[in-house]
């Protein structure tokens, strides 16, 4: 505060004409220490969701939450007891939180929303779920949030057989049924979420007969029904309404014997192969090699995608372009991982993530030696650059990959959830540029995260009785606190 | 001819606070305008109590929550400023954070200050920055209850006799505290 009139008038209290200089002094410099600080920038937009949220909350009657006695200090808020219990179970930790960085998921789990965001991985069945609690009719099973307060989850009845589609426009309090007809979808059927109103349901029917795709564009409000080119579909990307592409299993003889692209652009009414991808046809030039196991499919706008999968004998990396819609393929290379000796037993790479036209990330998990290294894009996916290794491996005995798909909300904010020991989580901030880690105990086992920003996310926890809950944090994953949810 | 007094901008702003108060009690959606009218002081004290910005934005998130869910039972005819009561919920929200976190290390932090170059040649720059961190060095030698004071007043931005409400002191009490305070600081802050 340079005014000093401001200055006195603020201070009266403790300064006057008479007071010496020095106190003066000193009151100008303690006000610039004690207000330098300015609010983050998305602090108050992230109170104004958080309470909008509680806003909601309170309104249910089944969820208020204790009042405070009159004109005094209120009782502790709920979440903060939450935090606080959470925080006392890692004290020792509490200050590797403050540089830390990342989660992940246990692969399976992760294939739930790499399903969910991307259609399917590939050869990948419907996903493996932790059953429901006896009593209760529905179950999450995946997430998709959009944004703080809108929102899509898979559900799925108590004996995992049959699935609905949830939308919550409330940060997840509340969620409403918005399947068509309010049915539910058969066992192997898997959802596509894009945006808060966009949503896709793929419905394999019985053998011999070809898929069927569910579409919203207004939330669930309503749907179209369509027939989708094949029976067994693995993989989904969509950019729009009407332009999308799917890919099929061509299985003879109990085996994988050539996968098939499938493209629309006049949202599922018709359908035009592409390209076929078998061993027949993959030394031709601009084909796609045959690969029994693709893990993503992923286009970043009418012309331009990416097919990924586990690399071949050779360790080469499974990673191919297209800039004609689907027609011609061509390999991409990666330089290798920095800092580590080459990786000789292969890798699995994840679907590529843009977050501009320019800007994206491609996660990559390598055998030997076992780790993550986040590759970032800046020039549209033409090159792709090593970020850094991180060293981890999961220890589930049935993994496709030595580590599952991270979650970024941005080029820098990403999580990856490790199944060690105990569940880990790796944050990082800088995009992948360094990772923190906590062994800490997460309130809940098996989660399947999904983060908006680089502080709210959610959590479906498994409860241990074979329930899932819902958890939210509003500081990066730092403390987490139950949300009662309500499904109507 | 009669003499209209001029309302104050005290007066103005009372006046603006209970109708804000009155209309979240009612709405919890009016809300909106007490927190963005406190925002920036309950962060800044809550900065000046923990060790980050970010455990100082999750805990103006916490504390704005817990305000929300009392502010039901807050009567601002009969009980204290709303001022005090919401710096009473950041109070109790630190001494929660300290409590559970004893084993820590210390929390108490104050950011760095650099001086903007307006104005200012380098050299008078360059000796403000070290006076300033001279004081900082000093603040944190001080016990935190002093500490405290000295955030309530400066970063919170609240009157002697607001302060009295949070810290459970009467006003002349927190009033020659805070004298008492500033008096040694400013002899060792000036010292040769």
């Amino acid at each position: 505060m340079q005014d000093k009139r401001m200055l006195y008038r603020r201070y009266a209290d403790l300064l006057s004409v008479n007071s010496s200089p020095e106190l003066a002094q000193l009151i100008a410099d303690l006000d610039m220490i004690y207000t330098i600080d300015e609010p983050p920038d998305d602090l108050a937009r992230n109170i104004a969701q958080s309470l909008a949220t509680h806003s909601n909350k309170q309104r249910s009657a089944t969820t208020r939450t204790q009042p405070a006695k009159r004109g005094g200090i209120p009782q502790t808020h709920p979440a903060l007891y939450r935090r606080k219990a959470w925080q006392r179970s890692m004290s020792t930790l509490a200050t590797v939180f403050l540089t830390l960085l990342l989660a992940g998921s246990l692969l399976v789990v992760l294939n739930l929303i790499r399903q969910g965001r991307t259609g399917g991985g590939g050869n990948a069945p419907h996903p493996i779920v932790p059953t429901a609690a006896a009593g209760s009719s529905l179950s999450l099973n995946q997430l998709h949030m959009i944004d703080s307060m809108n929102g899509w989850a898979w559900a799925e009845n108590e004996r995992g057989k049959n699935f609905t589609v949830l939308h919550t426009n409330d940060g997840g309090y509340h969620w409403k049924m918005v399947s068509p007809g309010r049915q539910t979808f058969g066992e192997g059927s898997w959802p596509y979420f894009l945006t808060g109103s966009l949503a896709w349901v793929i419905v394999p029917q019985t053998a011999g007969h070809p898929a069927l795709l569910f579409r919203t564009t207004n939330a669930g409000q309503t749907w179209n029904q369509t027939t989708l080119p094949a029976e067994n579909i693995g993989a989904a990307s969509f950019i729009n309404a009407q332009t999308g592409w799917v890919t099929s299993n061509v299985v003879m003889g109990g085996r994988l014997s050539a996968v098939e692209i499938f493209h629309t652009i006049d949202g599922g009414q018709n359908w035009t192969r592409v390209v076929t991808s078998s061993a027949a046809n993959s030394n031709h030039s601009g084909s796609l090699p045959f690969n029994n196991a693709i893990f993503g499919m992923q286009f970043s706008n009418e012309t331009t995608g990416w097919i990924t999968g586990a690399s071949n004998a050779n360790n080469d990396p499974y990673l191919y372009v297209t800039h004609d819609s689907g027609h011609t393929w061509h390999q991409q290379m990666l330089p290798a991982p920095e800092g580590v000796p080459p990786p000789d037993a292969g890798m699995v790479i994840w679907k590529p993530q843009f977050f501009s036209t320019r800007d994206g990330i491609l996660p990559v998990s390598f055998w030997s030696p076992s780790g993550l290294d986040v590759y970032v894009t800046h020039d549209r996916g033409e090159s792709w650059q090593s970020t850094s290794f991180l060293p981890v491996t999961n220890t589930n005995v049935d993994m496709a990959a030595s580590t599952g798909d991270p979650m970024f909300v941005d080029m820098t904010h990403g999580w990856l959830e490790v199944n060690q020991a105990h569940p880990m989580i790796y944050m990082t901030g800088d995009g992948g540029q360094h990772w923190g880690s906590a062994q800490y105990s997460l309130p809940f086992a098996l989660p399947v995260l999904d983060f908006v920003s680089g502080r709210i996310g959610w959590a479906i926890g498994n409860a241990g009785n074979g329930a899932t809950e819902l958890f939210k944090t509003i500081n990066g994953g730092k403390s987490w606190m139950q949300i009662r949810f309500i499904i109507s | 001819m009669p003499v209209i007094p001029l309302e104050s901008d005290c007066d103005n702003a009372e006046r603006d606070e209970k109708a804000m108060i009155e209309a979240a009690q009612a709405d919890p959606a009016a809300f909106e305008l007490l927190y963005r009218r406190y925002l920036a002081r309950v962060y800044r004290y809550l900065r000046s109590r923990l060790a980050n910005t970010e455990d100082a934005a999750d805990m103006t998130q916490q504390v704005f929550l817990q305000a929300l869910d009392a502010l039901p039972g807050y009567r601002q005819h009969e009980e204290i400023p709303f001022a005090a009561w919401l710096f009473q919920i950041a109070r109790h929200a630190v001494t929660d954070a300290y409590r559970s976190r004893r084993n820590a290390i210390s929390w108490d932090s104050l950011s760095e200050v650099f001086l903007p170059a307006l104005e200012q040649d380098p050299e008078t720059i360059v000796l403000q920055e070290e006076r300033l961190a001279r004081l900082r060095m000093l603040l944190s030698k001080l016990d935190a209850d002093k500490r405290e004071l000295l955030a309530l007043r400066f970063a919170a931005g609240l009157s002697s006799p607001q302060i009295a409400l949070v810290v459970g002191k009467s006003p002349a009490a927190v009033k020659k505290q805070l004298t008492r305070i500033l008096q040694t600081l400013k002899e060792q802050y000036h010292a040769r």
